[in-house]
């Protein structure tokens, strides 16, 4: 049987279609990346979708295995685990329905496939709260509207939907005016519509187009998403006895190894020492110059890349009680899961958004009874949320959707808490704190009567635009003095992996001069994209 | 039988209740150096924090001597008491309960009992007026003795300073440093448990923290008497007492300012309130009125 002739799809033609999909999907990455609502370049809608496609991929398993309808449970069940940010998680709901669609079904005939993608429209729009159209919602309905009852062949279901999922992504500026105001469509919308229209190649054994140009004015996101791998290496110097240890000579040691991510922290007795190299041996040889080391981990990144996540746990070489509580948080830079790690939190330090998956490794490493889980990002909470559903007795979601606010929570809480005393003290702390994002613009804007050029700074108080300027620190300060209301008492100000020295020298000043009265506190950060977050409490 | 009580002035009890109750506070000792200041006597806290900024080594206390207990019992004796109930700050914090002990030894015609209240400021104030209070009752002094330890243990303090420098270098800080994460600022919330000063909670800000203090306060409803103190934050204080009395309309609530003694170990920043339930946790209570 060849695919143009299928009549009904066995588990090994979804299997190939799915493949075909997810191919087709990584074409597209960039471009669906380039196109996120907000004026920022974290955008990874596609990266999201494509690795939780991924993940059911490897879910499902090798060819000929049972019936179509197993086949797509077990995929399902892997994007649940796998899935990535809030696009993620809803593809993984979506590919839930398609799975419940194709229920006890050896093979999935025309009407069973339109089915399954009603199904799969019904299940996604039911596992989000609020849902809004102009969305990845609205375009998997609109495509399960168009395949109908699936009268004609398999392929005439999936090209009826392919068809009206492109129009649909069309009509979403539309529907969402935050899309209009931004000039472009609904990136999770345009993932959805890509991969039906790679199901739809591969069942009429179309071959793959080159991949479509990357719109124009959009960010370079291979420049900017990671620094490239190797090995991490992580020890303790303890000082050998007579000088105390020089923490400057050996962040230039590092340096001068070509080391990335250096991060050395602590007193003159001993430095916690956290570098990224190629070969760790001379990150080893420095600390041994320096003193004594201890507690050395060193990770291969290239396999914690093709891992979905990597776990980090402080290495302190303390034999730590299980605490009655564990928090387990999102970490977007080194520093950030320093401070983290210093107040007990586990950080989850993860490569782009946390799947489900990782913060339940996460959460069974933390050894307690009871964890919480710190999102620390808009795009984290539904994959949060995700895991607390598969462990329901262990975990428990604090919402936090900003840096600020997970630290607020995390500081809320002490190990020793009982679980419904740390989870109250946690709610409580993080109401009423404000979060600034600072970063450049990756196109023109105009939103909410503040207007950016593109590549300008702009600032981000609580996730919308609040000031654009002609510096990133100008920014963050305009914005400051907008979210600095009478009952705040402290500005903390995470500083990103490239925010250059000279502007951090004088910045500390100008906060002080524009918040008075406030205390002040500069966190190296370590995070991408944003120069400078900002909480202020 | 004439029973007279006697505390230290760790209580920091207003002089009017003091002189009420006809309370007996024999103080400790404030040190600048070699100038040594009678606690609340020879310095007021309004002078002490006044100074604390001012000078650049921090001072140091020491609790009486056994001498300032001996006198004040036998004053109290040859003014025709014939039993003391001697209550005292925590053992774990200060030295004064063994300076009380040497001191009633070997006094003729008195009988006295000393009391660990396992606590300190208003928190041991409003327990020595509680047994002021049972003694004008008629208890005699060993129920009076069984009240008070009874009110102790229903007794649930929360407090907030500064910094934990201050009982760092008076060598009071428990366990309080384990929760103090080092790269970023964050407030304690403590409490004196069996005597110790002990974390229970942090936070980032002070209001987040004082709301962290009343949600836990809250929790020993029903509450029969409150009390909160400071020391140079007035306005904290006035939010605090405001919260509590919301806390427990009915319930009587005291307010104070603590002594320098307590201003040494503690610092500027302190503010303290606690609680007492009306649960009870121990056979030995009876209300005794």
């Amino acid at each position: 049987m060849t695919a143009t002739e299928a009549t009904a799809l066995t588990a090994a033609a979804l299997r190939d279609a799915f493949g075909v999909a997810a191919r087709w999907l990584e074409l597209n990455r960039d471009a669906i990346n380039a196109i996120n609502v907000y004026p920022v370049p974290d955008g990874d809608t596609g990266t999201n979708m494509l690795l939780t496609l991924r993940a059911a991929i490897d879910a499902g398993g090798g060819a000929d295995a049972g019936t179509a309808g197993a086949y797509a449970q077990a995929c399902a069940r892997g994007a649940l685990l796998g899935a990535r940010g809030n696009s993620g998680v809803i593809l993984s709901q979506m590919l839930r329905g398609f799975a419940a669609g194709l229920d006890g079904l050896e093979v999935a005939d025309a009407p069973a496939l339109a089915g399954a993608l009603r199904s799969a429209a019904d299940t996604a729009y039911a596992a989000v709260s609020a849902p809004v159209e102009g969305t990845m919602l609205t375009v998997m309905r609109d495509a399960a509207d168009a395949a109908a009852d699936g009268t004609g062949g398999v392929i005439d279901v999936l090209r009826s939907a392919a068809t009206e999922a492109l129009v649909s992504v069309d009509r979403t500026p539309q529907l969402l005016p935050r899309l209009r105001e931004a000039g472009v469509v609904d990136s999770g919308g345009l993932g959805v519509a890509v991969i039906l229209v790679g199901l739809r190649m591969a069942v009429a054994g179309e071959p793959l187009p080159p991949a479509p140009p990357t719109p124009r004015g959009a960010v370079d996101l291979a420049a900017v998403t990671h620094e490239g791998h190797g090995y991490c290496t992580e020890y303790v110097v303890s000082r050998r006895d007579g000088a105390p240890l020089d923490e400057a000579a050996l962040i230039a040691a590092l340096d001068a190894a070509g080391g990335d991510s250096i991060l050395v922290v602590g007193d003159p007795d001993a430095l916690h020492v956290h570098v990224h190299l190629d070969d760790p041996g001379p990150a080893l040889t420095a600390g041994v110059a320096a003193g004594t080391l201890s507690g050395i981990k060193i990770d291969n990144m290239q396999l914690q890349h093709e891992a979905w996540s990597a776990t980090h746990r402080a290495t302190d070489g303390v034999a730590a009680a299980i605490p009655a509580i564990g928090v387990v948080a999102v970490a977007a830079g080194l520093g950030i899961a320093e401070a983290f790690r210093a107040l007990g939190a586990v950080a989850l330090l993860a490569d782009g958004k946390p799947s489900p998956a990782a913060f339940l490794e996460a959460a069974r490493s933390a050894g307690s009874k009871r964890v919480f889980l710190l999102p620390n990002d808009v795009d984290a909470i539904m994959a949060a949320d995700q895991a607390a559903r598969e462990a329901p007795d262990l975990l428990t979601v604090i919402p936090t959707r900003s840096i600020p606010a997970g630290i607020a929570a995390a500081v809320a809480s002490t190990p020793d808490d009982a679980p419904d005393d740390a989870e109250q003290a946690m709610r409580l702390a993080i109401d009423g704190v404000r979060c600034i994002e600072v970063t450049r613009s990756a196109r023109a804007v105009q939103i909410g009567g503040v207007a950016a050029r593109q590549g300008q700074p702009i600032a981000l108080l609580d996730g919308r635009l609040a000031a654009s300027a002609e510096t990133l620190e100008d920014a963050l300060l305009v914005a400051l003095q907008s979210a600095v209301g009478p009952s705040a008492e402290v500005v903390s100000v995470y500083l990103g992996q490239d925010v250059p020295e000279e502007a951090v020298a004088s910045l500390r000043a100008r906060i002080e001069a524009a918040v008075p009265a406030l205390t002040v506190e500069l966190i190296e950060g370590g995070q991408p994209y944003y120069p400078y977050v900002a909480g202020v409490e | 039988m004439v029973i007279r009580i006697v505390t230290d002035s760790t209580c920091d009890l207003p002089p009017e209740l003091v002189a009420e109750h006809r309370i007996t506070v024999v103080p400790l000792i404030v040190l600048f150096g070699d100038e040594a200041l009678q606690d609340g006597i020879d310095i007021s806290a309004e002078r002490f924090f006044k100074r604390l900024v001012r000078e650049s080594k921090l001072p140091t206390t020491s609790q009486p001597s056994p001498a300032a207990f001996r006198a004040a019992y036998e004053r109290l004796r040859d003014e025709g008491a014939t039993e003391i109930l001697s209550v005292h700050i925590s053992g774990k914090l200060s030295r004064t309960l063994e300076s009380a002990r040497q001191g009633a030894e070997g006094i003729e015609g008195l009988r006295v009992v000393h009391v660990d209240s396992e606590l300190a400021t208003l928190a041991l104030g409003m327990g020595v007026v509680r047994a002021a209070e049972a003694v004008a009752a008629g208890c005699s002094l060993d129920e009076t003795a069984a009240i008070v330890r009874g009110h102790f243990q229903r007794t649930h303090t929360l407090f907030l300073v500064d910094t934990l420098e201050y009982l760092r270098r008076g060598g009071r800080i428990g366990r309080a440093q384990e929760i103090v994460g080092s790269l970023l600022k964050v407030k304690p919330i403590l409490s004196l448990q069996d005597g110790e000063v002990v974390p229970v909670g942090r936070a980032r800000t002070k209001q987040k923290a004082i709301e962290e203090m009343l949600r836990r306060a809250a929790e020993f409803r029903p509450i029969l008497e409150t009390m909160a103190v400071h020391a140079s934050t007035p306005d904290d204080l006035k939010y605090l007492v405001e919260r509590l009395h919301g806390l427990a309309p009915e319930a009587r609530l005291t307010v104070g300012r603590i002594t320098p003694v307590i201003g040494v170990h503690a610092g500027p920043g302190l503010l303290a309130c606690a609680v007492v339930t009306a649960e009870p946790t121990s056979s030995s209570y009876s209300s005794g009125t």
